[in-house]
């Protein structure tokens, strides 16, 4: 092992959505940053949007689930224990390289359930906390969208406007206004107008889940990324995390990774902040077993890994009669509901839901129904029922709120590991009786809304597996050491020098997309860090 | 899956004949367009093979089950020939009805076997250039789709009126 000389102020492990705001953050105090990330930067051209085959490629190397995509930087998961599939992407930019960038943000009471719903538990600070930290990274990577929606506070005027109106939007818009129902253009990380450098406006290509070639997507690698690495954070690729190393008396002081070819290597530093989403992090803790810590790291109260939260998703669509051009415009960028957000007893479960509106893609994926979940069939009525279905057909993800529950986690397989020998994630995971009821009635709501829009015909799946882009809740953010694995400001309530700032704090999950929250959350702990880093490190 | 495939490479020239038969059936030629079969699938589907050796099992074990369920079927319809002289195979020697029952209890009995022939010939029929041609889509770049008129914030006047509907907390 040949141990690098210099010891970073801050070693940052992932290089996805909130390991990027973390490390440009940092590196605007002066810190000096070393980011170790397992995944490479993918070369715009490698996108598949100019092929023929880009919806196979959709299926094999841009695939969302790593399972099937099996590239040698992305590593196994053992999911045979849950309905739902973990999605996410190995890379520099992270899951943000073929996310949706539907952008919502938490409500204040998303903070609050416990007060407000008596269930799960609070969050240790506010949605008033962490308002600044939304607003400055909405302004750090370009958000478009129109402020003044009434289902969430007040924010500033969106960096670019909203997508235009197209017949997908017309048709929803149809049955929200039919039913009076709340409804807004979505906040999205995409950008409709020159914003940054270096990126080009969507041009409504549709498929944003293989990537974007242009960098319309405000995604990590083309938003964060360049302006780190302009103020001198050390990005390192290939570079596989194996374990964080601690010192005689506990304290993080590094981490040993796998190089490309590889090799063995030590990366020193004074604080650690894990940063590899809400599977990756508990993972990497778990494997980072030492005298002091023989239960893995920060483990102490043996909470990490456990209160797994997804948002369980399923996909309602619609076909209908005139053409809707689905295929138009971001795949998963439109318009949102909030009408049954916030808790209403009488419906038969507490919290609450989202409807957000999506549309569709290309005739392969007419073809396999991959939004309605039924093939078109095969034999002499394909290409007829192929035709009704191409361009006529828009789908509806009912996103609900999941609520923590310890038996919900990941833990570490006992025999399958990555191409490097380190253990795979194993995933456990039941959906409750409040989720399913919330699941049927959002269900129901969603397919008045497609009726109401006049779609002939409406087809639902009951719960969609491979929705598992949402990785939430397993090293929990609380004041209480005994029921929570970091603290307010993200640090481990056993690790002083280790904090954590992705999804995997998350205390619940609101019924909203995470990734604002996320990256505000990196902001917020990441402003908290450089104001007490003498006493940290 | 940028190198260059070479026909037949995984599949005999017998296999093939009979995965362009059976595609030929999943997506029949009509309504102007062609059947999967004569649009060259079973040949896509060889280089699928070779690039994804974890295809090979299930494939292979799908086109065997429609073996021998038209063997069975040419059997109990007490035809004396079970199977064509050059391919050798059964189901080559099916009307279009008795290949369609055959496929139809595949899809009844090995659900999981049915679902990779049939997912796959999707996929290499609606990623073929000449049927993307005659349906008319181009790939999603470089030219993407022409931008649609700014949204119209008029249309939010109903939200708006019914005011805020997020809880104080
Ligand atoms: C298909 C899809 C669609 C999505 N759509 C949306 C959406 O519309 N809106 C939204 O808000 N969110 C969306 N998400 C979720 C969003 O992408 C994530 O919330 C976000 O990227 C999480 O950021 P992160 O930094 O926690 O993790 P990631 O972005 O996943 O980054 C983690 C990084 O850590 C690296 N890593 C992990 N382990 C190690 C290790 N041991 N050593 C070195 N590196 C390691 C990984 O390679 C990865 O690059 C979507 C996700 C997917 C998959």
């Amino acid at each position: 092992m040949a141990p690098r000389q210099d010891v970073a102020d801050v070693l940052i492990i992932g290089a996805g959505a909130s390991g990027a705001a973390a490390a440009w953050s940092l590196s605007s105090a002066g810190l000096n940053v070393v980011c170790l990330e397992q995944g490479d930067w993918i070369d715009p051209t490698d996108y598949p949007h100019q092929s023929v085959e880009w919806e196979l490629h959709r299926q094999t190397d841009f695939a969302k689930d790593p399972n099937v995509r099996q590239r040698p930087e992305d590593y196994p998961l053992n999911n045979d224990d849950s309905p739902i599939t973990p999605l996410m992407f190995n890379a520099v930019g992270g899951s943000t390289i073929h996310w949706s960038g539907h952008f919502p943000r938490f409500r204040p009471s998303d903070f609050r359930v416990k007060t407000l719903d008596g269930v799960a538990d609070d969050w240790p600070i506010t949605y008033w906390d962490l308002a600044p930290y939304y607003e400055a990274n909405d302004a750090n990577i370009g958000v478009s969208g129109l402020n003044g929606d009434p289902g969430s506070p007040p924010r500033t005027p969106r960096q670019t406007p909203p997508l235009g109106l197209d017949a997908a939007s017309h048709a929803y818009i149809r049955g929200l206004e039919k039913l009076g129902w709340h409804w807004w253009p979505s906040d999205n990380a995409l950008i409709t107008e020159p914003f940054g450098e270096g990126r080009q406006v969507c041009n409504y290509c549709g498929p944003c889940d293989v990537g974007c070639p242009r960098g319309a997507m405000s995604s990590a690698h083309v938003t964060y990324w360049p302006a780190a690495l302009a103020k001198g954070v050390q990005l390192i690729t290939r570079a596989r995390v194996r374990e964080i190393t601690v010192d005689r008396r506990g304290r993080a002081n590094g981490a040993v990774y796998y190089t490309a070819d590889g090799g063995i290597a030590q990366q020193r530093a004074r604080v650690v902040i894990v940063a590899c989403n809400g599977v990756g992090t508990p993972r990497l803790l778990l494997n980072s077993v030492s005298g002091l810590f023989p239960h893995g790291l920060a483990n102490s109260n043996g909470l990490v890994g456990t209160h797994l939260m997804f948002h369980p998703v399923a996909f309602v669509t619609g076909v209908f009669a005139e053409p809707v051009d689905g295929h138009v415009g971001p795949l998963g960028l439109l318009l949102h509901c909030q009408e049954f957000y916030e808790t209403d007893t009488s419906r038969g479960f507490v919290r609450g839901f989202q409807l957000q509106m999506c549309r569709d893609s290309g005739p392969l994926s007419t073809a396999t129904g991959s939004f309605p979940g039924e093939s078109v069939p095969w034999g002499g009525d394909h290409h007829r029922v192929q035709r009704e279905r191409s361009a006529h057909m828009l789908t509806i993800g009912v996103m609900i709120e999941d609520l923590p529950e310890a038996h919900n986690r990941v833990d570490l397989d006992p025999t399958l590991a990555d191409g490097n020998g380190i253990p795979a994630p194993r995933i456990s995971y039941t959906v409750s009786e409040n989720s399913r009821n919330c699941l049927d009635y959002a269900i129901a709501r969603a397919r008045e809304l497609l009726d109401a829009a006049s779609a002939k015909e409406v087809i639902n799946q009951a719960i969609t597996r491979e929705t598992g882009w949402h990785l939430m809740g397993t090293a929990r953010m609380g004041d209480n050491p005994a029921t929570s694995v970091v603290n307010r400001h993200g640090q481990a309530h056993d690790v002083p020098n280790l904090f954590i700032v992705d999804g995997s704090l998350f205390a619940t999950s609101a019924a909203v997309n995470p990734t604002s929250t996320i990256q505000a959350l990196a902001l917020y702990i990441s402003d908290w860090l450089k104001q007490n880093f003498r006493e940290v490190a | 899956m940028s190198e260059p495939h070479e026909n037949g490479a995984i599949l005999t020239a017998e296999q093939l004949a009979l995965l362009e038969a059976i595609q030929n059936r999943l997506i029949p030629a009509g309504d102007g367009m062609p059947g999967a079969g004569d649009a060259g699938c079973a040949n896509t589907l060889d280089r699928y093979l070779s690039e994804r050796p974890a295809l090979r099992r299930p494939l292979f074990a799908a086109l065997y089950a429609v073996e021998a369920a038209a063997h069975a079927a040419s059997a109990a319809a007490g035809d004396a020939a079970t199977a064509d002289e050059s391919t050798h195979s059964a189901f080559l020697l099916l009307s279009n009805a008795a290949r369609d029952d055959v496929l139809r209890g595949l899809e009844k009995t090995l659900p999981e076997l049915f679902e990779v022939l049939l997912h796959q010939t999707y996929t290499a029929y609606y990623t073929n250039p000449a049927v993307l041609l005659i349906l008319g889509w181009n790939p999603p770049q470089p030219e993407g789709y022409p931008t649609p008129p700014p949204f119209d914030e008029a249309l939010l006047a109903n939200v708006k009126q019914r005011g805020k509907v997020w809880r104080d907390a």
